[in-house]
């Protein structure tokens, strides 16, 4: 076999529908509806999945300040 | 006034944890470790076989363990059982991560929007993956127009 490389989404694409991969293969098809929509969906996931992160590190520092605080109040009130 | 405020962000941070270990489940092997990505902000390289004329770029490689595992995330309608060409897009995926990592992964995940599917990357679908190469190999040097068995996608 010649080193001519196949893509893993075009092995999708063969195995789902030859005439489309055919027809894409021939540039009549240069996107599908499909294929725009997976790719903002996809996009959309990775920012969401960022934000969960983001929101689970705000939530630690939230329990960290007022951990903190309960100590530093206790301490105060034990001596002082 | 001190400790009431305290006391305060302590229950806000618990159920802030709370609501979004919730939501964790969402995003499912997702919230793993990820060693790769490919996505708009951050596009991942693409991967080449050693062996094959292959390469793709999955869209998260995460590891469990001493394991290496591609995910595939799909968006659409969530099938009873993976859909055969993504199965076969993620084994390819699978052979990327064994010749880029150096190590075999056991299998891959497709991630539907409801369901997570875990596909074991066997000796046989690595050989029918060959099989299929070849046969798209075969097929872009032809010049056979190809038809579909659904009548509307041959117009």
């Amino acid at each position: 076999m010649e080193k001519s490389y196949i893509t893993a989404s075009e092995i999708s694409e063969f195995v789902f529908c030859k005439r489309g991969w055919w027809l894409k293969k021939q540039a009549l098809l240069e996107t599908t509806d499909a294929m725009t929509a997976g790719t903002k969906a996809h996009n959309s996931l990775t920012t969401l999945l960022y934000q969960h992160k983001s929101k689970v590190v705000g939530a630690f520092i939230l329990l960290g300040i007022g951990v903190f605080g309960l100590v530093v109040t206790s301490f105060m009130q034990l001596f002082f | 006034m001190f400790l009431a405020l305290s006391l305060t962000l302590i229950l806000v941070g618990l159920f802030l944890l709370l609501v979004l270990y919730r939501q964790r489940r969402y995003f499912g092997v997702l919230t793993a470790e990820k060693i790769y990505q490919d996505s708009e902000n951050t596009p991942g390289e693409i991967l080449y076989a050693k062996s094959l004329p292959l390469s793709g770029k999955p869209d998260y490689i995460i590891t469990q363990g001493e394991y290496v595992i591609p995910v595939e995330v799909k968006t659409g309608k969530t099938p009873s059982y993976p859909y055969l060409n993504h199965t076969m897009q993620l084994m390819a995926y699978c052979i990327l991560v064994m010749d880029t990592y150096g190590k075999r992964p056991p299998g891959g995940i497709i991630k539907y929007p409801d369901k997570e599917f875990k596909i074991a990357f066997t000796k046989e679908a690595e050989e029918s993956l060959v099989e299929l190469l070849e046969e798209i190999h075969v097929a872009k040097k032809s010049q056979q127009e190809f038809l579909c068995t659904h009548p509307q996608h041959n117009a």
